[in-house]
Parts: C-alpha cells; sequence; structure tokens
C-alpha cells in the first residue's frame, strides 16, 4: 500500500489532507456550542457537554465529568489538539517535511518561555506544573530537566544542542533576572525567520504566495496587537518596541508602523490603521480604548485564516491555518473553564471569545 | 401589472394611541400575515435630532417569569410545545401563572433533588466499586490498610499526562503503584509516610491526581465488600426509579396546564419584543410592515375591533426604506421545487420566479438521465411514502423525478436493468421506433442532448431580455451577451452550423456572417456606450481608451467562450443516459456470473445503482440549474417574507 502512495501525484495526495482538514473544520463548536457552555456552572458540567455534544468526545471516554479536575481538562484539550496536527501529517506522510514541523517548534518555545517565566518568579521547579508530557517524546531537547533548572546558565545547559542555545546565550539582566521580553522576542523571530525560510525554499507559485500572504498577515496583526500592548499598558518608549517586533512584515509598510509607534494616542493609533488593509477589515464601531480592541484584532486574524482555509486547496496553507483556528478554539474552551471557576456571569464569558 | 408568480406585497403604516400597541401587535401576529419592519428607520434623523420621536426600549415584564418556567426540568418525554391554550389559562392573572409555575418548580425540585442524592450514591459507590474491582485478589482487609499508624495511603487516578512528571520528584518520600491503566487514567495507589502525608498530597494534588476516597464503612476485604456495595447500589437505584417514576406520575397531573401557560407567556413575550419595532410620536404608535395584497382585507377586518387604530395601504415605492420581500406562489406542480430556488436565493421583489422553470426541467433533465421505468416507479413510490408520512418537500420532488424517469425508462425500453421485458408490449402497440436502444444511437443522444441545452439556454436568454426591458435595463436587455444581440448571435451561429447536418443548407454567406455573427459581437464589446444612446445620456469612458479595448476585448472572449461551454455542459444529459445503462449492464454480467444468486444480485445491484446513481444524477441535474440556467437571467437577492408569530421554543433572548 506504502508503495503505491509513491505513484500518486503529489498534488492528489495532498488534496486528501486538505479534505481531511476542511471535515475536521466543519465539525467546530458552534454559537449555540459556546451559548450552552458559558452558560454551565461547573467544570463536570463543561466536561459532560463536551464529552456528549463535541468533536472532543473521544478524550473524555474514560473520564468521570462529576470529578474531573479543571487541570486535566485543559490538559486533555492541549494534548487532544496537538495529537490533531501531527495526525493530519500523518494521514498523508508529509510529517517528514519540513514545514510540517513548525508547530512542534512552536510548542518547545512556549515551553522555554513558561521555564523562563518560572525561573525569572524564583519558582523554577513550578514549572513541572504545566509541562506537557505529551510534548516529552517529541521535543528536541529534555523537556524534564526544564523544571530541575536553577538559574539561566542550567537553562541553556538543556539547549546546548538546540538552535535556541545561540539565540539565548548573550541575551542581558535587568536586575538579576533574564530580559524576558528580549527572549521572547528572539525566539519568536527566529520561528517567523526560519518558517518563512522553509516557505520559500520548499513551495512555488500559488503555494508559497498563499502561504506567505497568511503568514505575514497574521505577522502583522501580531505586530500592530504589540505595538498596542507595549503603548497601552507598558508605556514603552518607541526605541524599545521597535526593538521587540516580529521582522518580516507584508501589508504594513515601516513607515505605517513607525506612524503606529509614535501616534500619542489611541485616536491616532486607529486613524493609522484605519488607513491599512487591516483597518478597513475592524467594525466601524472599533475603539482602540475599547477593553475588546484586542479581542477584536485576534478576530481579524482569525478572519484571515479562515479565509486562507477556504480559498486555498494547498495542504500547507489549510495546516497553518486550521492549526490557528483550533489554537483560538482551545483558547476559548480555557477562558470558558477559567471563568467558570471565578464565577463570571456568561454575558461577560461570551464577550471573551472569538468565533471561529 | 404584478409580477407573476410572486405575491403581490402591500406597504402597511398602522397607527393608533399608544395604549392599544399590545392588542394591535397580537391582532397582526394572529393574521399571520405581517411582515414587519423597524420603524424607527423611516424616520431615523427625527429620533436623533428633534427628540419627538421615541424608541420603547424597556424590559420585557415577562422575561423572569419565562425563563423561571423554562429552567424547569421536567425529565424525559415532557416537552413544551404548542398547543392551543385552554380558557381557564386565558383567564389567569400573570401572578396566578407565576404561583402556579413556582408551585410546580419547587415540588419537582425536590423529587429532582433527591433523585440526584441517588446518583451521587451510585456515582460514588460505583467508583468505589470500580477500585475494589482492580484489588478483588487482594486478600487483606482494607482495615487492616487504612490502620496502618504510620503509613497513609490514598487510593485514585492519576492522569496519563501527569505519570511522567513524577520521576521529577524521585527524591519524595513516597511509593506510587499503579494497578491498571485505561485511555486516561493510570489507576493506582500512593503511599507515604505521616509526617510527610500533606507534602506529597499536595504534591499529587498537583498532578491532578482524582483520589477516591474509601468510606470509613468499607473495611472488610475487597471481594466482600464489593458484594455489599453491589447490594447498596442496586437499592440506591431502585430508589431513584421509584423518584423517577413519582415525577412522571406528578408531571402527567400538571404538564398539560404549564404546557398551556407556557404558550400564553411566550406569546405575551414574544409580542413584547415586537413593541420595540414601533416608534411613539407623542401620544401614538407607529407600526410598519409588509402585507400580502390578499391578507389586506383579513388584517384590516381584525384591527377594526381596536378603536383608535388606523391602517394605511399603498403599494411599494422604490425610493422606500424598505425593500419589499418576496412570498413564491407556485402551483402544485412546481411548488416543491421551490426548495431549489430558495438554495441558491429568493428572486428580486418585482422579477422572475424561476420556480416553473425549474420544475419543468428538473423533471425532465432527471428523468431522462435516470430512465428506467422500475428504478423510477421505485422511486415515485418512497417519494410519496416519503412526502405522506413526514411532509417533507423532497418527498413531493422524488414523486416527480420518479414518475418522469418512469416514463422515459418506457421509451428507452428499460426496466430494473432488463431491456428486453417491453419488447412484447411495443409489439402489441405497433411502434416500431420503440424502445430507443440507448447504445445503439450514441450520436443522436448526445446531439438530442445539446439540442435541448441549446433550447434551455435560447429560453433562459429570452427570459433575460423580459426582465431587463421590464426594468429598462436597455444596455444589457440589448446589447448584453443574455440580451437581444446575444439571442442573435448564438442562435445564428447554432443554425450555421446545424443546417448543413440536418437539413443540407449552407447558411455561411457573405451577409450571414457579417450580419448575423461579426455585427452581433461588434456591438457587444461597444454595448456600453450604445446603451448611453439609447438611454439619451452621454457616454463617459472612466479608464483610458487601451483600458476599455482591454477589457471588452476579454470579456466578449468570455461571453463566447460562455456560450461554448455552457452548451457542450448539457452533453452530460447523455453521459448519464450512458452511464445509467452501462451500469445496469454490469449489473446482469453480474447476475449472470452469480448463477442462484441471480436474483439477489439484481436486486442489490438495483438498489445500489438507484441510490448512488440517482444522487449523481440529482447534483449534476442541480448544477446545470444553478450554473448553466440562473447565471443568464436570474438576480436573487431578495429577502425572505416572514411574518411575525409566536416562536415556540426554549430559548429567550
Amino acid at each position: 500500500m506504502r508503495q503505491s502512495v509513491n505513484f500518486v501525484p503529489k498534488k492528489f495526495i495532498q488534496n486528501a489532507t486538505v479534505a481531511k482538514i476542511h471535515t475536521y473544520f466543519g465539525k467546530r463548536l458552534t454559537e449555540e456550542d459556546y451559548k450552552t457552555l458559558t452558560a454551565m456552572k461547573n467544570i463536570g458540567e463543561v466536561a459532560d457537554y463536551l464529552k456528549k455534544n463535541t468533536h472532543y468526545s473521544p478524550i473524555f471516554t474514560d473520564v468521570e465529568p462529576a470529578s474531573v479536575h479543571r487541570g486535566t481538562v485543559e490538559t486533555l484539550l492541549r494534548k487532544y489538539h496537538f495529537e490533531k496536527g501531527i495526525e493530519w501529517c500523518n494521514f498523508q506522510h508529509v510529517d517528514k517535511e519540513p514545514f510540517y514541523r513548525f508547530h512542534y517548534v512552536l510548542r518547545e518555545i512556549n515551553e522555554i518561555l513558561n521555564s523562563l517565566m518560572n525561573l525569572n518568579a524564583g519558582v523554577p521547579d513550578e514549572y513541572i506544573r504545566s509541562l506537557p508530557s505529551y510534548l516529552i517524546k517529541k521535543s528536541s531537547f529534555d523537556l524534564l530537566q526544564l523544571p530541575k533548572i536553577k538559574d539561566f546558565n542550567q537553562l541553556l545547559g538543556v539547549l546546548q544542542d538546540t538552535p535556541y542555545y545561540n539565540l539565548l546565550s548573550d541575551v542581558p539582566f535587568i536586575n538579576g533576572k533574564i530580559n524576558f521580553n528580549i527572549c521572547e522576542n528572539r525566539l519568536r523571530s527566529y520561528y517567523t525567520s526560519r518558517i518563512l525560510e522553509i516557505v520559500t525554499h520548499d513551495f512555488k507559485g500559488s503555494a508559497q504566495s498563499k502561504l506567505f500572504q497568511i503568514i505575514k498577515s497574521q505577522i502583522d496583526l501580531i505586530n500592530v496587537i504589540n505595538i498596542y500592548r507595549m503603548k497601552t499598558y507598558f508605556h514603552m518608549a518607541e526605541d524599545e518596541i521597535r526593538e521587540l517586533l516580529l521582522p518580516a512584515s507584508g501589508r504594513i509598510s515601516k513607515a505605517i508602523e513607525n506612524e503606529l509607534i509614535n501616534a500619542p494616542d489611541t485616536e491616532a493609533f486607529m486613524k493609522t490603521l484605519s488607513k491599512t488593509i487591516y483597518g478597513t477589515g475592524l467594525d466601524e464601531a472599533t475603539d482602540a480604548s475599547s477593553i475588546y480592541f484586542e479581542r477584536n484584532l485576534t478576530q481579524l486574524r482569525v478572519d484571515n485564516a479562515r479565509h486562507a482555509l477556504f480559498a486555498s486547496n494547498s495542504a500547507a496553507v489549510s495546516f497553518y491555518s486550521a492549526l490557528f483556528l483550533f489554537e483560538i478554539e482551545l483558547k476559548n474552551l480555557i477562558t470558558i473553564l477559567e471563568c467558570i471557576r471565578y464565577k463570571k456571569t456568561s454575558a461577560y464569558i461570551e464577550s471573551l471569545l472569538i468565533t471561529i | 401589472m404584478p409580477p407573476v408568480a410572486i405575491e403581490k406585497m402591500m406597504y402597511v403604516n398602522v397607527v393608533g394611541f399608544a395604549e392599544h400597541l399590545d392588542a394591535t401587535i397580537a391582532k397582526c401576529v394572529d393574521s399571520g400575515a405581517f411582515h414587519i419592519e423597524d420603524a424607527s428607520k423611516t424616520v431615523e434623523e427625527d429620533i436623533n435630532k428633534q427628540k419627538i420621536v421615541q424608541k420603547l426600549d424597556s424590559k420585557n415584564p415577562y422575561k423572569d417569569i419565562l425563563k423561571n418556567l423554562l429552567t424547569i426540568h421536567f425529565g424525559e418525554g415532557f416537552n413544551l410545545h404548542q398547543t392551543t391554550v385552554s380558557e381557564e389559562v386565558q383567564n389567569m392573572t400573570v401572578d396566578e401563572m407565576d404561583w402556579y409555575i413556582n408551585f410546580v418548580a419547587e415540588q419537582l425540585l425536590d423529587i429532582n433533588n433527591n433523585r440526584f442524592e441517588c446518583r451521587q450514591i451510585i456515582e460514588d459507590k460505583g467508583l468505589v466499586l470500580e477500585l475494589l474491582e482492580h484489588l478483588n485478589k487482594m486478600p487483606i482487609k482494607l482495615e487492616k490498610l487504612f490502620g496502618m499508624k504510620n503509613i497513609h495511603i490514598r487510593f485514585g487516578k492519576l492522569p496519563l499526562d501527569s505519570v511522567p512528571k513524577l520521576e521529577f520528584y524521585d527524591s519524595e518520600l513516597f511509593e506510587f503503584v499503579g494497578y491498571d491503566r485505561d485511555t486516561s487514567y493510570q489507576w493506582g495507589v500512593y503511599f507515604v509516610p505521616n509526617e510527610y502525608s500533606a507534602r506529597v498530597d499536595k504534591i499529587f494534588n498537583s498532578l491532578y491526581f482524582e483520589r477516591i476516597y474509601i468510606p470509613p464503612e468499607v473495611h472488610l476485604k475487597p471481594d466482600e465488600e464489593i458484594k455489599k456495595l453491589e447490594k447498596q447500589i442496586n437499592e440506591a437505584y431502585e430508589h431513584f426509579e421509584f423518584l423517577t417514576r413519582a415525577r412522571t406520575d406528578f408531571n402527567e397531573s400538571v404538564f398539560e396546564k404549564i404546557n398551556h401557560i407556557y404558550c400564553r407567556l411566550k406569546t405575551l413575550y414574544d409580542n413584547y419584543n415586537l413593541r420595540t419595532k414601533a416608534v411613539f410620536i407623542k401620544n401614538n404608535f407607529y407600526l410598519v410592515g409588509f402585507v400580502p395584497m390578499s391578507d389586506i382585507g383579513n388584517l384590516s377586518k381584525a384591527l377594526e375591533d381596536i378603536p383608535s387604530v388606523e391602517i394605511i395601504v399603498r403599494a411599494p415605492q422604490k425610493d422606500d426604506v424598505f425593500r419589499p420581500p418576496v412570498k413564491l406562489r407556485n402551483n402544485k406542480f412546481s411548488a416543491p421545487f421551490a426548495m431549489f430556488v430558495e438554495m441558491y436565493g429568493l428572486p428580486t421583489y418585482g422579477g422572475f420566479n424561476p420556480t416553473n422553470f425549474v420544475a419543468i426541467t428538473y423533471t425532465l433533465l432527471f428523468g431522462i438521465m435516470f430512465g428506467d421505468l422500475g428504478q423510477g416507479l421505485v422511486i415515485a413510490l418512497l417519494g410519496a411514502l416519503l412526502h405522506k408520512i413526514t411532509k417533507n418537500e423532497f418527498g413531493a420532488i422524488l414523486l416527480r423525478i420518479g414518475l418522469s424517469s418512469a416514463v422515459f425508462g418506457f421509451l428507452f425500453g428499460s426496466v430494473f436493468g432488463f431491456e428486453e421485458a417491453l419488447d412484447p408490449i411495443y409489439e402489441r402497440i405497433g411502434i416500431s421506433f420503440l424502445p430507443i436502444r440507448v447504445m445503439h444511437y450514441t450520436t443522436e443522444i448526445l446531439g438530442t442532448a445539446i439540442g435541448i441545452g441549446v433550447i434551455i439556454i435560447l429560453i433562459t436568454i429570452i427570459f433575460n431580455i423580459v426582465q431587463k426591458l421590464k426594468r429598462r435595463n436597455l444596455e444589457e436587455a440589448i446589447f448584453g451577451n443574455n440580451g437581444i444581440i446575444g439571442f442573435i448571435f448564438f442562435a445564428s451561429l447554432l443554425a450555421g452550423l446545424v443546417a448543413p447536418i440536418i437539413f443540407n443548407v449552407n447558411l455561411w454567406s457573405y451577409p450571414y456572417v457579417f450580419g448575423l455573427i461579426i455585427l452581433p459581437v461588434v456591438l457587444m464589446f461597444f454595448r456600453e456606450p450604445l446603451g448611453c444612446v439609447f438611454k439619451g445620456k452621454k457616454f463617459e469612458m472612466h479608464t483610458g481608451i487601451g483600458d476599455f479595448i482591454a477589457t471588452n476585448f476579454f470579456e466578449v472572449f468570455e461571453f463566447l467562450l460562455g456560450y461554448a461551454t455552457n452548451t457542450l455542459s448539457f452533453v452530460r444529459i447523455g453521459g448519464f443516459v450512458f452511464s445509467h445503462a452501462g451500469m445496469m449492464t454490469v449489473v446482469m454480467l453480474l447476475a449472470e456470473m452469480a448463477n442462484n444468486a441471480s436474483p439477489l444480485v439484481v436486486i442489490l445491484g438495483n438498489i445500489f445503482v438507484m441510490g448512488m446513481e440517482g444522487l449523481i444524477v440529482g447534483i449534476q441535474v442541480l448544477r446545470l440549474e444553478f450554473y448553466e440556467v440562473f447565471s443568464r437571467f436570474y438576480e436573487a437577492d431578495g429577502s425572505n417574507f416572514t411574518p411575525v408569530k409566536v416562536k415556540y421554543d426554549a430559548t429567550i433572548e
């Protein structure tokens, strides 16, 4: 059977992967599901609903909704999301291609940053709680060593044989703590550059142009969200902000980027943003001073990804877009779990969710 | 002149004193013919500027009481549904209804709480039972294990994700022993010295260890305790069943009245929400909407009973704020096919209702592509049953296309794939050219398929011309590719191609080519400026001459290509005639090979072909309708006529 696959043109192999991803996307949670979930009173009810009514039911087979921990539910959901990505790659054996391994790199980066946060907080061993065991065997370094580190040098020791070592080895310290922002920026910039390099090298024609389009538009929106955050919450200087942006850009020119960074207030920020293609995608009533502004920008990222998923028949574009979209669905579910724990109203919870 | 097959709508204003608004809304809802619009949109500027006009924005007074009713958990088999409200409930005050709802809610809460407790007992003891089953063969009494003075033991289950993390705690003083594993958990027990138990409990808590508490009364050996627990669980289960029966009995005594109260409250609630569509000017309310012309009389009569209410009716105007909604009016034959039209989109008000055309062409094309007398009759029968039992319109469609397949099956001489079964009938009737053996007339069948396609395309072009002329869109009506010039070009080209073959006449003279082929193409190229000339307007070129030429060149090229591709698309009609015949031939061949099992093979083969090919042919015909037919003339931007009514569902806003 394996041998016969080699005689099938790559295009047809990839069409099957696209069809599989699209089929799975059709099972995503609906507004009705969210409405029902946000009205629930405890974690058990949420687990029970997910078990009986959604595509997450396989992971709850042996779970007793009445007694399950919130943390267990979150872990099961994250693991399912991760394994889904692997399943799509394995379906037509595209898992060996470099592009389809990007989601491993992203997760490794997230774990390094989690460990760093705990290290800076003075509780590096607490990282053990959030360490995802399902990633241990897939990771390019020994994840289980991360909770054992006591200082930054030991972290570098764990990352010795990985590309992350060179990225982090000369990061400066501030007040005895490693500069987390620079670490994050270097790691995410590495990820961005690497994935764009792979796209340049391994793809051609419309698949390549569509991949560039979706990836770069995501980078643009991440940068806009980060500029907004750094100005609004941290009141950072323009130079500092520039240093922490992701390097590549799509449809936001350097001039516009500078205008956003230098905007004196939210009104000026919105005025500049409205000149871009992303500004036209925002609701007219969107206000940069609103607490939902970031949510609206994230919704734009989701709309871009959904459009890319449906407009392309490239497996790579479908894979990238679908993974992002289901990451949002996962975040929605975790938001619901946390809000239920803190007894928030369903109207409040719904206002935080992003529909895919 | 009212639009054909689209219900004529009248624009209606209803005015009256504010205190009569609720009664007016109730009458409008009862009429089942009032499509309401937001009146504030007709006076938007006044609302913002002068403030003499107000919109109602107050809380619905029936919301809380209705919500209270909807949260009552009746259990299975008791679902709130639409029904005629009894006189008793009609005469109840809101307070009385509230009291009754609270009474029922309290009684059921009591029963449900007791059931919940039983279920908890069953679940808790079930967990312990499950745990003990893993330890079935342990010969030690549990009281001895739990009686240890210096060691604490904890039974439970650890998520599989947490198991590798235990290695991190190698230096801690505990021992975890796993004894079973499922897809999500490692079942086990950990032993810890007393003085470290708090610390180790915290570690396991952070690993999401789900502890299973063994009740103090569980102290014997596991196998003995299992028997005890099974007995307790059975007793709890029996009590649960008893409570369920008690709940059912209670529901049977109260449900009818509660259901009537629900219907009444839902009506009051939905009607109250409609108040937000009204505006108030001084002490008067003002409602707007659309009503089918045939229902105006009934509505006027119903509103006569309410003093102060006046209804002003007129025909919709072009500059009205609201576009009239669309309600299709179809005859009995074509009514089920409205489903396909609505799938594509409703026609514009004043436009053309294509349902009749779809009904005829769909039935005809399906019949040709799926021609088999026996299979057609089976499909028709299934459709008739489906429609009768479920009232599903798709069943009615199956009935029509099934009969059409049967007719063509008779012409093709095919009955469940038996090509010679009808020969005696033809001989008796004395028609020499029947049956039409499809495999012997391939060229004729393909030619006929294209011919049918050409006729359909020409008809759709005529539809487009008529519609565009009605709308005074002279550019498209005359010079468009689906206009008069396009019709002349297409018809002339086909006549030129077909005449030599069928009539042995050569039409390709210079006047013919220049006047009927080249000139129409040139006129299509210049349709925009020519359209302006006809309208008496000056043509303005918004782009350069180069852009104008390039754009129109490619558009005309697209038109010409469209004619060719749309025509050839109909070849699939012939293709499916052959494929159907071919598939039945294969079934017959397999039946011959199967010898004794041949009747079974024939039956299964027919079922398979009916299912698979029926589905494919249905989809292909729909594709022809949507793409080749509708794209030429159909504008589907109408909005649906949705008269206000009470929604008897379990959701409230």
